[in-house]
């Protein structure tokens, strides 16, 4: 539900469990991409997810704009005030006005037989916007400008455009229904480090002039740590911790994001990342396990003996985290592990 | 005095396309020593993976053409090798990791066949020994259960996995040197960090040394020795890592700094980015490739290329290579805004 009137987007308990292909004489299972997160995007506001790859990023984007097929998805999404998780691809239409996507991939997300003023215009049509084709064309002229290419080059086809270039005019097709929230999926991750930065600048130029939202997903901790006023790291279709930017990265609380930022290496010889290093052991384990407990207890370097048969809650504190470390009651913090391995439910 | 180990002496590949002639390694010279790791940094198309291939023999002519240059290797000149003279050189004394891991290795073979290929054709092992031998190098790169899992698919890998693979293989004959490229770009930071670690383990025990192309600053900082920044085909600077990140004096160099945010800092409200697009390697400019993008460019600069300058010898600490008329303006730049960096 949506809890004030600046809120855009509203997702609670959302999960998204994709049927895994059954083997001959095995029960079907489930992939737990997303197994019940909840948070919102006020206006005007960024939200950055992180995560490592698996963890449910992608489909939480998805998810969001009810692009999900074929999978099980539970909870609610409210856009903009209104239940959309429940609505039909005809009946979502309306509401595409007020979210769109800008996708990782720049070489395949733009139609390479399409000009790009055509590929900029073709929602502004689709939705009877700004008058006729003229009104319509105008306003092609204006978001390219806004981005940062020049409008001769409208009637150029996608390749003769750098990957900078394309993500700008993906931006601008994104930004032609004048939406009030963006969905970014590892918008700046293809590109080199100089236009990555461009198109980040150009991101948050966009946002203090039209008060656009986003939810920013992205696996570069530092990318996410610039843009995003606040951030929700996740883990196996969970978030296990959200807070303001600057709490979070300076005062991480949950074992995963401590490990998490401590792998990440920082363009500074000065500054010895590997002597606070935290090495996490394993790999991430198959998201169609459903566990009884923490489902981090088995690569977790804090683990307490009853962490593997509770599940802890995301703390509804500013600082939301989900560890039993940091749950109030008379949980004996000095009990030890009687195996490092986790319950499963099968 | 140490002996370099490979030698690389004005290099130039360029490949001969229906539009025109790309130029994509301008005469580039650097040295390797036993036991270091040279990171090679600059954007994509700047020609740094062509000049490692290069190296390795694996350009394809045509439409590559090497047109200069020599690469002297256990003094020989690799580029006049014939291809089944290479063959006794690369993989075995000269070994690669490729940037993806996901399309390097053959998904209709399983690990035991891919990885057993190098050591019974440079080693000369059976195939029972070839085997034992890839099952140790697994446990070394630390794959869990190397000996039942050796004969599974590359699918039943993860990313990080199918990289460890791509190591192993490459460290199988204990390579002189190892080329490794952008080889953890695909990774996430755990596996990341853990590969790094890993590579810097089989260096200090083998001595061997590591080119190590990125565009991570990151991973620069925390592995390379002594870094090259690449900008339209050329050598922009060379020198220690250290001094490469505290006193730049390519223009280049000092914007990529800047521009990469970091995560352990408070944020700046935008980050510094380089204006503009990296050069057309059909159309390079006269003057200096970076010039266009450049806010100290002069008219000296639009004229001829910049000129290659050293300070120091190369063994000195701080010993540095640069191509700015301008770079003593540049590295007093560099200074003064990281005083006015917020610190953490």
């Amino acid at each position: 539900m949506p809890n004030s009137e600046n809120t855009i987007l509203s997702v609670n308990n959302l999960k998204v469990h994709f049927p895994s292909k059954r083997k001959f004489g095995q029960p079907k299972r489930w992939i737990r991409a997303v197994d019940g997160i909840d948070f919102d995007v006020q206006e005007g506001e960024t939200l950055g997810l992180v995560g490592e790859s698996g963890c449910g990023k992608s489909t939480t984007a998805r998810a969001i704009l009810n692009l999900i097929h074929r999978a099980k998805v539970e909870g609610t999404i409210h856009l903009n005030g209104t239940r959309i998780d429940n609505l039909s691809d005809r009946a979502m239409i309306p509401h595409r006005l007020t979210a769109q996507m800008v996708f990782q991939d720049p070489f395949a997300s733009l139609n390479p037989r399409m000009m790009v003023g055509n590929i900029i215009r073709e929602p502004m049509g689709n939705y009877k916007l700004f008058g006729d084709e003229t009104g319509r064309r105008l306003e092609v002229i204006r978001l390219l400008e806004l981005v940062g290419i020049n409008p001769q080059y409208m009637n150029r086809y996608p390749h003769e455009f750098s990957g900078g270039q394309r993500q700008r005019i993906g931006i601008a097709r994104a930004l032609a229904v004048q939406p009030k929230l963006i969905v970014c999926d590892e918008a700046v991750s293809a590109l080199d480090v100089s236009i990555q930065a461009q198109v980040i600048n150009l991101l948050m130029d966009l946002q203090q002039k039209l008060g656009v939202s986003y939810v920013f997903i992205a696996h570069d901790l530092a990318v996410v740590r610039h843009i995003a006023h606040r951030v929700g790291v996740m883990y196996l279709g969970k978030i296990v911790e959200l807070a303001d930017s600057k709490e979070l990265y300076d005062s991480p609380q949950h074992p995963y994001t401590t490990a998490l930022l401590s792998a990440a290496p920082v363009p500074d010889p000065t500054v010895d990342v590997r002597a606070n290093r935290i090495t996490l052991t394993g790999e991430v384990p198959s998201p169609d396990i459903e566990y009884v407990g923490c489902s981090f207890a088995a690569r977790c370097p804090q683990v307490l003996g009853h962490c593997a048969s509770t599940m802890p809650q995301l703390s509804t504190t500013d600082h939301q985290v989900s560890c039993l470390l940091y749950e109030d009651d008379n949980i004996d913090k000095s009990d030890p592990p009687k195996s490092n391995s986790a319950e499963v439910v099968v | 005095m140490v002996q370099p180990i490979l030698q690389v002496k004005n290099l130039e590949v360029e490949f001969v396309t229906d539009d025109g002639i790309v130029r994509a390694v301008n005469d580039i010279s650097f040295d390797l020593y036993p036991g270091e790791t040279l990171g090679i940094v600059g954007e994509s198309g700047s020609g740094k993976s062509v000049a490692n291939l290069t190296i390795l023999g694996l350009i394809p002519q045509p439409p590559g053409h090497v047109k200069g240059g020599e690469v002297l290797f256990a003094e020989q000149d690799l580029l006049k090798l014939s291809q089944r003279q290479f063959r006794t050189i690369r993989g075995k004394r000269i070994a690669m990791i490729f940037q993806d891991p996901m399309t390097a290795l053959n998904p209709f073979l399983t690990i035991q066949d891919q990885l057993i290929e190098v050591s019974m054709l440079h080693l000369g092992h059976t195939r029972a020994a070839a085997i034992q031998h890839a099952v140790e190098l697994l446990e070394l790169v630390g794959i869990p259960a190397a000996a039942s899992r050796i004969t599974e698919y590359p699918h039943q890998f993860s990313g990080g996995m199918r990289q460890r693979v791509m190591i192993a293989m490459a460290l199988s004959c204990e390579p002189d040197i190892l080329i490794a490229d952008e080889p953890t770009t695909a990774l996430d930071v755990t596996i990341q960090a853990q590969i790094l670690d890993l590579l810097k383990a089989m260096q200090d025990k083998r001595g061997m040394a590591i080119i190590f192309i990125t565009h991570d600053l990151g991973v620069v900082a925390s592995i390379c020795d002594r870094v090259l920044v690449m900008y339209g085909g050329r050598k922009v600077e060379q020198t220690d890592t250290k001094t490469l990140f505290a006193a730049a004096r390519h223009p280049y160099t000092l914007g990529l700094l800047h521009s990469a945010p970091r995560w352990d800092q408070p944020q700046l409200t935008r980050l510094q980015s380089i204006e503009g697009q990296p050069p057309d390697m059909m159309n390079l400019p006269a003057g200096c490739a970076f010039a266009p993008r450049c806010q100290w460019k002069t008219d000296e600069c639009l004229a001829a290329v910049p000129e290659l300058v050293s300070i120091g010898s190369e063994f000195s600490e701080g010993s540095h290579v640069f191509a700015c008329i301008h770079a003593d303006q540049i590295q007093q730049a560099g200074s003064t805004s990281r005083e006015e960096l917020p610190h953490a």
